[in-house]
């Protein structure tokens, strides 16, 4: 790539400021753009004294998330959002690690540990994009059922639709009930019209889709995560002056995953909340008991070692990854039944 | 040369290139693909074919534009399209203009089974166009009602505009489908309406047709069955569960190739005919789109729907007019643009802009339909007008769309009354969710 | 010639057939979908596969909707210009659409090579490989960019053959005033 053709800065009027373009998975009314993307924008240009210009172009316009590795590598936005789900094939597998269920039980946890394993396995070879700080998580995924479940039982012949990889369907199997392949923009009139009777979905983006409404009763339980990473374009990135990339690597290293995290918190609380008022007397927020947690955990030990034996075929060191990722989550306090 | 300039400019040479002939989706790759290469270097134009093109190809909402549309086809080569025309005239035929009420009528109904106008057009037009001039109805009116009629196939659901508007705004497809259906309705009274004051102004226009007896106007009912019958699915299925709204479009289209089967119409030629329109349909379709989405990208990074957002919501004007201006920009887009191409393009400029100032989206959406029924019958870029000029050469062109003008006036009053009555669109919707 | 302008519309044709086979298996695998799930066994993965039935579906059409010259354009000003001049402007637009369609079929040949070669990827539930789809794309857009050449080649002879058509009839009138 040519630095010179890697941003579309008006050059006339502001031949030393250097534009960055941002391009965001998230639209202006989503959380995140209020309190990630736009406070980061500004953080940059406060921090470089005004020298480098960031430009959020939100609503996923310059790309979406499933081709957003190669949209930045190739530099058809400058800085994006990786999310793990999309670079299954790539050197950051490992981070899907973050995925398996009942990893994290809260996005505080996801966060740290994740930023944890960041710095013990980025594969520092793996030079396509440059990352702007460690990998973060999401606000976990729930389970948004249209009739109440409070023991695993009660799943059984349940029709429960699940976005992603294998690992939920098994686990959905495992369960007793029948998993669902079903595109997201699908699932709230399939629950509506009993097409579906549960879905498993994030829970601030479950409450965006208004599945509360239709599936009242949330089981409250850590099911997966997606982890998320801020890159840049490596060749705009070497081709920062060395303050800009000094401001970047120290100063707002931790600044993304934070924002990330404490705007997921946040958002995640008020949810609930809001949830909690809509559905009264129409349903509730389930939290199971430690024994039935416990149960439907149980399963989820075939789908950790799976993963081990996916990571070694691809190539990594899968015993040695899950080694070091258990021993995180310990530390965060992370309580596993296997 | 400021960086908007070069988006600008990009348009204008997009518009130059159409009105050459060359095709919409060339014409809007082309500039788009020239000004990315020189603001962003080859690889990042690469990278952006790339991307565009598998998203929007490896997309199962999508999957519906080509199931509707093999369903219209099916539907067409049934008969039931002549069947539906007969059965109109046999009702309404005597009125004077009694014909062209009866295409709006067939329309209509068509629309039920067809997710495009392009084809309610074109089906619908063959059999009215033959028995109007056959009658001696004023060519511009018949070519009018025919254009206007077929506009509702985007309208009424199914429809492949309500699909894109729900793929670019996040809108549930199932609520907008449903929210189509009492504007269709109203839509089809307000184009009789039109009808019946103009040739009661000007009895030239149109002669009195022939009389059926009560008992051949009951029986002539019957052809309406398979339509219904067809909806029923359709709908039906969607409602109790059986169908997600994607799943909907492929039994839809399973369904009319049964009633193909059991009406005993569908030969392996006339199969091979209805799956060669939808793939030539579909080919043109995914090809503008994706040279929308180019455009899309290249006007991003050129800020231009920066402009036109920071020019809609800095006015201080209420937000009513903010929505006027927004309805007039569409209109005059509307005379110039491609609709899938227009909708791809603007959606996103305009979405934020109408979110903040609260309209409802699927209100929105339903207006934005009724927006491009209109360009898709006001010149000099009216492709309905284009395809009925296509099936039926002996009206040209300046006749259609002389005559389409007339139901501009219907199109806008509909809006007016969303705006004053917007539960004309959203309480089907609303009993539904 | 002729075997090159053949083989062209062999494949021009063969896409058009499976296209017409897609579509029908998308049209059965949607309903049997459905009715597999109704009836308590849904196909897991169906979302992934009639998702991927799309593009092959679009690829498949994209050559044939070429050749049957189905690309929307406006004819409003062209249509009342002189032929000839209407050839030049058909010619312009064979070239821009070989323009875009082989700048795709570029993008799309590195993709299947890097897809192929160094770097397979998979869909995420089924894991069924992307580069068989990547190829088919190059391939619509290759067969795109021949057609347009064919369609260009077709309207220089139009034009060649015009002017050949007017020298005949200005040597004929020669031949007329001298014979007078
Ligand atoms: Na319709
Ligand atoms: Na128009």
């Amino acid at each position: 790539g040519n630095n010179e053709k890697s941003s579309t800065g008006d050059s006339s009027s502001s031949k030393d400021k250097i534009e960055l373009m941002l391009g965001s998975p998230h639209p202006t009314v989503h959380h995140a753009h209020k309190n990630v993307y736009l406070p980061w924008e500004a953080e940059v240009e406060e921090k470089t004294n005004g020298k480098v210009a960031v430009e959020v172009f939100p609503g996923a316009q310059l790309g979406g998330p499933d081709t957003a590795l190669d949209d930045v590598s190739s530099g058809v936005y400058d800085v994006g959002l990786l999310t793990i789900n999309h670079e299954l094939d790539t050197p950051l597998f490992p981070f899907s690690i973050g995925t398996l269920p009942f990893a994290f039980p809260d996005t505080a946890t996801a966060s740290n540990a994740l930023k944890k394993f960041h710095e013990k396995h980025y594969p520092k070879n793996f030079n396509k994009v440059t990352p702007l700080g460690p990998f973060t998580g999401t606000d976990p995924y729930i389970l948004f059922s249209a009739k109440p479940i409070e023991k695993v039982e009660d799943l059984k012949g349940m029709k429960v639709s699940f976005l992603g990889g294998d690992a939920l369907s098994n686990l959905i199997t495992a369960w007793g009930a029948t998993p669902v392949s079903m595109d997201a923009t699908e699932v709230y009139q399939s629950l509506e019209r009993g097409t579906i009777d549960a879905t498993i979905f994030s829970l601030v983006g479950g409450k965006g889709f208004k599945f509360h409404e239709v599936a009242p009763y949330l089981v409250k339980i850590g099911l997966t995560n997606v982890p998320i990473l801020l890159v840049a374009n490596t060749s705009v990135y070497d081709g920062l002056p060395d303050d800009v990339k000094g401001v970047l690597e120290n100063d707002l290293y931790g600044f993304m995953p934070n924002a990330f995290k404490e705007s997921f918190i946040n958002e995640e609380e008020s949810a609930l909340a809001t949830m909690e008022k809509e559905i009264e007397g129409k349903g509730k927020v389930i939290l199971l008991s430690p024994e039935e947690e416990q149960k439907f955990m149980a399963p989820a030990e075939k789908i950790w070692d799976a993963w081990v034996e996916e990571a070694n075929s691809k190539g990594f060191d899968g015993e040695q990854l899950m080694a070091d990722f258990k021993q995180i989550l310990e530390e965060e306090g992370v309580k596993l039944p296997f | 040369m400021s960086i908007e300039f070069v988006g600008l400019l990009v348009i204008i040479i997009m518009f130059i290139l159409m009105f050459l002939r060359i095709p919409i989706a060339i014409s809007m790759a082309v500039p788009s693909i020239i000004a990315i290469y020189l603001l962003r270097g080859e690889d990042a134009l690469f990278g952006a074919i790339e991307s565009i093109i598998w998203s929007q190809s490896n997309n199962y909402n999508l999957i519906t534009i080509p199931m509707f549309i093999l369903m219209g086809q099916l539907i067409f080569y049934s008969g039931i399209s002549e069947d539906l025309f007969t059965m109109f005239r046999k009702i309404i035929g005597r009125i004077r203009g009694g014909m062209a009420l009866a295409t709006i009528g067939a329309s209509g109904i068509f629309a039920a089974a067809s997710g495009s106008s392009l084809a309610t057009t074109g089906t619908i037009g063959v059999i009215a166009a033959k028995e109007m001039l056959r009658n001696g109805y004023n060519k511009p009116l018949s070519g009018g009602a025919i254009a206007a009629g077929g506009t509702l196939g985007i309208l009424i659901p199914p429809s492949t505009m309500f699909i894109i508007y729900g793929m670019l705004t996040e809108q549930s497809i199932g609520h907008l489908l449903i929210a189509g259906i009492l504007p269709g309705i109203v839509l089809v009274i307000l184009f009789m309406l039109t009808i019946a004051i103009v040739t009661t102004i000007n009895k030239d226009l149109a002669p009195k047709g022939e009389s059926y007896s009560w008992k051949e106007k009951i029986l002539s009912l019957r052809h309406t069955f398979w339509i219904l019958f067809l909806f029923i699915i359709v709908i039906g299925g969607m409602y109790a569960g059986i169908f997600t709204p994607t799943e909907a479009s492929g039994a839809g289209a399973f369904g009319a190739f049964l009633i193909a089967l059991l009406k005993r119409k569908l030969t392996l030629k006339k199969m091979g005919e209805a799956l060669a329109e939808t793939l030539k349909t579909t080919g043109f379709i995914f090809s503008i789109v994706i040279g929308a989405f180019l455009l899309n990208y290249l006007l991003s990074i050129t800020r231009v729907p920066l402009l036109l957002e920071q020019f809609l919501t800095n006015t201080t004007l209420p937000p009513m007019a903010i929505f006027a201006c927004i309805i007039l920009m569409y209109i005059l887009l509307g005379m110039v643009m491609e609709s899938f191409a227009m909708i791809v393009v603007t959606i996103p400029i305009v979405l934020p802009v109408i979110q903040s100032l609260g309209f409802d989206l699927i209100w929105f959406g339903v207006v934005i339909v009724l927006v491009v029924e209109m360009a898709l019958i006001t010149p000099p870029v009216g492709i309905n007008c284009f395809v009925l000029n296509g099936v039926v050469p002996e009206l040209k062109l300046e006749q259609i769309f002389k005559g389409a003008f007339l139901f501009i006036i219907p199109i806008l009053v509909l809006i007016v009354l969303l705006v004053m009555f917007p539960e004309i669109a959203l309480f089907l919707p609303e009993k539904m969710g | 010639m002729i075997k090159v302008f053949n083989s062209i519309r062999f494949f021009t044709t063969l896409s058009k057939y499976l296209g017409y086979t897609s579509l029908s298996i998308m049209v059965l695998f949607l309903t049997l979908a459905s009715i597999y799930r109704t009836f308590g066994s849904p196909i897991l993965g169906d979302v992934e596969i009639s998702s991927l039935l799309m593009v092959v579906l679009i690829f498949f059409a994209l050559p044939f909707t070429q050749v049957s010259d189905a690309h929307i354009k406006i004819g409003l000003i062209v249509d009342r210009l002189p032929q000839k001049f209407q050839l030049f402007l058909d010619i312009l637009s064979s070239i821009l659409t070989f323009f875009v369609a082989i700048i795709i079929a570029v993008v799309f040949y590195q993709t299947s090579m890097i897809l192929l070669i160094e770097n397979p990827e998979f869909s995420e539930l089924l894991n069924i490989p992307l580069s068989p789809l990547m190829v088919i794309i190059f391939i619509s857009f290759a067969i795109w960019a021949l057609e347009s050449v064919l369609k260009l080649m077709e309207d220089i002879k139009k034009i060649i053959n015009s002017k050949e058509v007017i020298q005949e009839q200005v040597s004929q009138e020669q031949v007329v005033g001298e014979v007078e």
